[in-house]
């Protein structure tokens, strides 16, 4: 049986537009006709024809209803299994799966085009577990909402971030007992030629210099190595780091340590050089151990020899954290080892190494560092300590980045951005870092996006979802950043604080998207994302990861 | 509109005249052979005549939906492709899963037939309005996700994107192992049925209707699927990658069996899809390794470490559901390298292009799975001819000067990835192994002959028949031989048929392992018991993972009856199975082939024993076993021929 048409039909065609089979058809200002064969009995014919002339198997006239009270389909999630029924039986193909959600890592359908949905409602009328209801658009939106609320206040949900908390708690106490190093550091301009003397002082004369061919080419080195030969230091340079250092890399260095019997070991350069740096020493005196075992938290075992950092970029931190980043070429996975052992013995932070850094690297270190020192600021596990020297580190750069962006040969400003860089690392390593990092390691792991460039974009959308949640902090973060007033609102100064990020961006020319970013990898960004923040970063709200396919979406080109 | 979910019509299309005829079929012909691969069975055996080649125009290529498909029911998703198989001589048919099957539907049918044989390469497009022969050269030499892409994007009509099923170059070129991939690389892969479709120069089905497909009793099937779905969504957490070789360990230290309960296999199903047993099978006998020669000696827990299902999970990037599954088994899986997605690799392709061939390299294997699919290229059967030819170097029968200068030692993933590019594009000694090990043989010489491990021509799949008697048999029983997906014991234990069928044999919770091997009468009933079964399954297009569930909770005959408005009983369909079981095997003896002698390679049946590993001295009772199997359906017990007078009935009663 079929819909048919009678003698009322004026020919206004709106049936032919709106059928989705074709079924209905005939001539302008002429009585039409519905295909038996083809008619699947959607009723959008009925519900569009202004005549009245549409009439349903039953002999019944279909009503005409204004669009915007067609009834779509509302995605019970809780009970929707993914079969993809609805999919399939779909006459306009209106409907599509969606991301991975809470049930992650399936996904469920969801309607990708509201316009082209005729509100059949052939998904509801086929799902075999009537997890479709149709209902019209208010509602259904209205119904979405309520379901997420739903689900983040779900009891699994509840209990998952109740274990997160709980350990956040544990490792928070952890890192105040244990014996967290902070390195001496030597500041100021030419203060690279003093690491020598302290080196001599600790009897150590044959040291493994690890750096990369691109500083070695800009000559950066000749200071360190003049005041090497003058104080009759013998040295070895291995500048065979790449841009992320492979487990090569590591196996590399190390022999050449052991081939030339060194006794120390200097990291010299930027995150890259200083991180393989860490983990050759790790290597040396765990010789039993693979770099691939020691990935994870408090796996490096021995101690290793004497180390000794010289940033030339301000924004790693790497001269004062735990943390050593690694790439195994062969998985193409990109690992952390985090141990207190791999702090140095002394951090050199002399701003005449950085005057030749060009002003976009400038500025995605600086931003990197920024973001070190907020998410450890608005973290839960912060300390006394860790606060103080995030607020400095803020301070600092608020003051001095868009001025060294500027003018690169501002040696006070380039101090004080390797300061900063210093004490967000000091912060960030005992407070931990949030899902600004957990999402920009994703981008430099699938795209080769800079770390500190992803860490620049995303840190406002991040700031701007935990907001609420972080306001307090923000607002003393923007008070102690010079951009506000005790006294003032907290939402006020938070909403401040963030735009005052995205106005740093602006001015520094750093996008406000990921241009690589594709949709089809949100899935994937989302559940490596979450497998990094946790259960152990201390965020101030925990994200499902619908919140985070969303958010990793606004960072798309054309959002 | 019929309201007994199916169409009521089937599709032939005669490619070297270019004629499209549609067919109405009587409501008797459903009630007979219910659809799916009961249909094409009935259709294909009277309509094919005896002798006909494979590769030439007598031979029809089927296209089937389950009965159920569309009904409302769940896993009832898959789709059947049928014909003579140029690789066994016989019967093929091959079942894939993927959103093809409700599409034949939409278009109005039940069935699309193919025969004849074109003289450029075409494909068919059929949507509501249109039903023709289009030119395919523009897609002829593009890979299978390439071919879909690009036919998705240049056809379709109003509203709706057309589902596509086609082959890649290795159909095109005819090798006896391809298969029809649709979905982007899910392959109906056994049988060499791609071959059959290249012959016809079919490159593709391009689907894009959108009939309705209407139940008997909505209500009915709804409450059934929720029922089901029910234990589907059951998932406990903490279940963890690392457990499962130790579960099979343990599973082949114990001299007795703890009953399987479906349920247990689906919670790693829906952990981690079939790559669940990566591990555990080697750890209890169940794979077999190295050219089926190897045991858990060769393949150790730290061998096999590196396709642990975790690996797998952990590169998927979202789960992939066949149309109408609740479980979601499937996985789309990023790649680093030349391609950046592929389908999460199945264990019987882990194992055939791993343990099979000693390669400990998964990143190479996610590289050749999604090579073998653009390729279209069955990866059980690329897996063993790798194998076999890794035997026949290591034992002299061909050197590196037959290679082309590959080493083929056991393990060297360099070399293995070589060949089986060189396979697909027939380049040197890839020719000589592109359509499976029958013709490896015949190409390398007598000489190879032992290394060879076939079952009627057909390579068998990753499961080991040492371990389980119930693969043996239906590696040799039934009419496509070497399948792994139609029975055995563990399978009988899962399906718990007992519960709704009477007086068929019960498992106990608990029973000695050695008693598998010795009960010959009772492995041969639960046997025939399991190919009917499966029959009905591969008829309604249900998956064989659901029917895992057990019979008590995916309530198959009460969603036939609820769909169909039928009201029979479970033995009844069980008859229906044995007619179309028996039609399958009466093709086979129309197109000359003696069942005796399809049975699985010795090596397989433990001849000789294996002296170590998990399954040690064990050996098939084989010949007694099929004998006693043809008894069950009434066949010569001797021969394993259907009488002319029992097919005449079958044929008299559709």
């Amino acid at each position: 049986m079929a819909y048919y048409i009678t003698e009322n039909c004026s020919g206004c065609t709106s049936c032919v537009h709106i059928c989705p089979t074709g079924a209905a058809a005939g001539e302008k200002k002429e009585v039409h006709r519905i295909d038996e064969e083809n008619c699947i009995e959607c009723g959008a014919c009925g519900r569009v024809c202004p005549d009245g002339a549409v009439k349903d198997a039953s002999g019944a006239v279909a009503l005409r209803i204004k669009r915007k009270l067609w009834e779509k389909p509302f995605f019970d999630e809780q009970k929707c299994n993914g079969c993809a029924i609805c999919l399939d039986v779909c006459p306009t193909d209106c409907i599509t799966l969606g991301f991975p959600g809470i049930k992650d890592p399936h996904a469920y359908p969801e309607v990708v085009n509201p316009k082209t949905c005729i509100g059949c409602g052939f998904c509801a009328e086929e799902c075999p577990v009537d997890a479709i209801e149709m209902a019209t658009q208010p509602v259904v939106e209205e119904r979405k909402e309520q379901q997420k609320v739903k689900q983040a206040k779900s009891v699994g949900w509840a209990l998952k971030k109740i274990t997160f908390r709980v350990i956040q708690r544990i490792m928070k106490v952890a890192a105040m007992i244990l014996p967290f190093r902070v390195p001496v550091v030597l500041t100021g301009p030419g203060s690279v030629k003093t690491l020598s003397e302290n080196i001599k002082a600790r009897g150590l004369n044959n040291i493994l210099v690890v750096t990369d061919k691109v500083l070695m080419e800009l000559n950066l080195l000749d200071g360190l190595f003049t005041s090497l030969e003058a104080n009759n230091i013998k040295y070895t340079v291995f500048d065979d780091v790449q841009p992320n250092p492979t487990i090569e890399n590591v196996e590399a260095g190390r022999e050449i340590y052991k081939r030339e019997k060194c006794k120390a070991i200097i990291g010299f350069g930027g995150g890259s050089p200083i991180d393989c740096a860490k983990i050759i020493g790790a290597r040396i005196r765990n010789p039993y151990f693979s770099v691939r075992w020691m990935k994870g938290l408090f796996r490096v075992l021995i101690p290793i020899p004497p180390f000794f950092c010289i940033p030339t970029t301000a924004g790693t931190g790497s001269e004062t954290t735990i943390a050593a980043i690694i790439s195994n070429p062969e998985t193409h996975e990109k690992f952390g080892i985090m141990d207190p052992k791999l702090v140095p013995k002394i951090a050199v932070l002399d701003p005449e190494l950085m005057l030749g850094l060009p002003p976009h690297i400038t500025s995605t270190t600086g931003m990197d560092a920024l973001t070190h020192a907020v998410e450890a600021y608005i973290n839960q596990s912060g300390t006394p300590y860790t606060d103080e020297n995030a607020v400095m580190a803020t301070k600092l750069i608020f003051d001095n980045l868009e001025k060294v962006y500027n003018d690169g040969s501002d040696l006070e400003a380039r101090n004080n951005m390797a300061l900063a860089s210093f004490y967000a690392g000091v912060a960030f390593t005992r407070a931990y870092v949030g899902y600004v990092h957990a999402i920009a390691h994703n981008m430099g792991g699938l795209y080769g996006v800079p770390h500190g460039l992803a860490n620049a974009i995303i840190l406002p959308y991040v700031l701007e979802y935990s907001r609420k949640e972080a306001q307090q902090r923000l607002a003393r973060l923007a008070v102690a950043g010079g951009i506000g007033v005790d006294g003032e609102p907290e939402e006020e100064l938070s909403y401040r604080f963030i735009e005052k990020v995205k106005t740093m961006n602006k001015n520094m020319k750093i996008p406000t998207y990921i241009e690589e970013l594709k949709e089809s990898d949100i899935p994937l960004i989302v559940k490596r994302a979450f497998k990094e923040a946790h259960p152990l970063y201390p965020v101030p709200r925990i994200m499902t990861p619908q919140d985070c396919a969303d958010l990793v979406r606004k960072l798309m080109a054309d959002f | 509109m019929k309201r007994k979910g199916y169409m009521g019509k089937v599709l032939h299309v005669d490619l070297t005249t270019g004629e499209i005829q549609e067919e109405t079929l009587p409501d008797s012909v459903y009630e007979k052979c219910l659809g799916g691969m009961g249909l094409g069975a009935t259709m294909l055996h009277d309509r094919i005549p005896a002798g006909a080649d494979p590769l030439g125009p007598d031979n029809i290529l089927g296209f089937l939906p389950g009965l159920l498909t569309g009904t409302g029911s769940l896993f009832t998703g898959r789709w059947m492709v049928v014909g003579k198989s140029p690789l066994t001589d016989g019967w093929g048919d091959a079942n894939c899963g993927g959103t093809f099957s409700p599409a034949i539907k939409r278009c109005g049918y039940d069935g699309i037939f193919f025969k004849g044989i074109s003289e450029k390469p075409v494909y068919l497009y059929v949507d509501d309005h249109v039903k023709e022969l289009r030119d395919a050269s523009d897609v002829w030499g593009l890979d299978a996700v390439e071919t879909e892409a690009h036919l998705t994007k240049t056809t379709g009509a109003k509203g709706k994107q057309p589902k596509v099923a086609c082959i890649g170059p290795a159909g095109e070129s005819i090798s006896l192992i391809s298969g029809i991939s649709t979905d982007k690389g899910r392959m109906a892969a056994r049988s060499g049925l791609g071959a059959v479709m290249g012959s016809k120069r079919l490159k593709a089905v391009v689907l894009a209707g959108s009939k309705r497909i209407v139940p008997h009793d909505r209500d009915e099937m709804k409450r059934l699927s929720q029922s089901c779905n029910k234990w589907v969504q059951f998932q406990p957490p903490f279940v963890s990658g690392w457990l499962t070789p130790f579960f099979g360990a343990l599973m082949r230290i114990l001299p007795t069996v703890m009953t399987m309960d479906g349920l247990l296999y689906k919670i790693m199903l829906r952990k981690w899809g079939t790559v669940s047993m990566n591990q555990m099978s080697p750890e209890m006998g169940d794979s077999p390794l190295k050219n089926w020669k190897g045991s858990i000696k060769d393949w150790g827990i730290r061998k096999s470490y590196t396709s642990n299902p975790d690996k797998f999970t952990n590169c998927e990037k979202v789960k992939y559901h066949c149309y109408s599954c609740p479980l979601g088994c499937g996985g789309i899986c990023t790649t680093e390298g030349k391609y950046s997605e592929t389908h999460k690799p199945e264990y019987e392709t882990v194992l055939a292009l791993g343990g099979l061939c000693m390669n400990e390299d998964v990143d190479a294997i996610f590289y050749m799975n999604e090579l073998l699919n653009r390729a279209g290229m069955d990866t059980i059967s690329a897996g063993h001819a790798i194998a076999f030819a890794m035997e026949c170097y290591e034992e002299g029968v061909i050197t590196k000067d037959d290679t082309d200068g590959l080493d083929l030692t056991w393990g060297n993933t360099e070399a293995i990835v070589a060949l089986l590019e060189k396979m697909v594009k027939r380049e040197g000694f890839g020719h000589v192994l592109a359509d499976g090990v029958k013709q490896a043989v015949e190409r390398i010489g007598k000489q190879a002959e032992p290394y060879a491990v076939l079952a009627g021509g057909q390579e068998p799949a990753m499961h080991d028949s040492r371990n389980d008697p119930g693969f043996a048999l239906h590696y040799s029983v039934e009419p496509t031989p070497g399948r792994h997906t139609l029975g055995s014991h563990l399978y009988y234990e899962m399906y718990q048929l007992w519960k709704v069928v009477k007086g068929i044999p019960k498992i106990p919770p608990m029973y000695w392992k050695s008693s598998k091997y010795k009960a010959i009468d009772r492995q041969a009933e639960i046997g025939a018991i399991n190919s009917k079964y499966m029959t009905i399954i591969n008829s309604v297009g249900a998956c064989m993972f659901g029917a895992f569930l057990g019979a008590k909770r995916i309530r198959i005959f009460d969603w036939i009856n609820a769909a169909t408005g039928w009201n029979l009983t479970p033995d009844q369909y069980l008859d229906k199975a044995a007619d179309i079981h028996t039609l399958k095997q009466s093709f086979n003896v129309k197109h000359g082939l003696e069942p005796k002698k399809i049975k699985v390679s010795e090596r397989a049946l433990g001849r000789p024993v294996q002296t170590e590993g998990a399954n040690k001295g064990r050996s098939i009772e084989i010949e007694a076993m099929m004998s006693r199997y043809w008894e069950q359906f009434g066949w010569d017990v001797n021969t394993g021929k259907p009488s002319r007078e029992h097919v005449e009935k079958i044929a008299a009663d559709a």
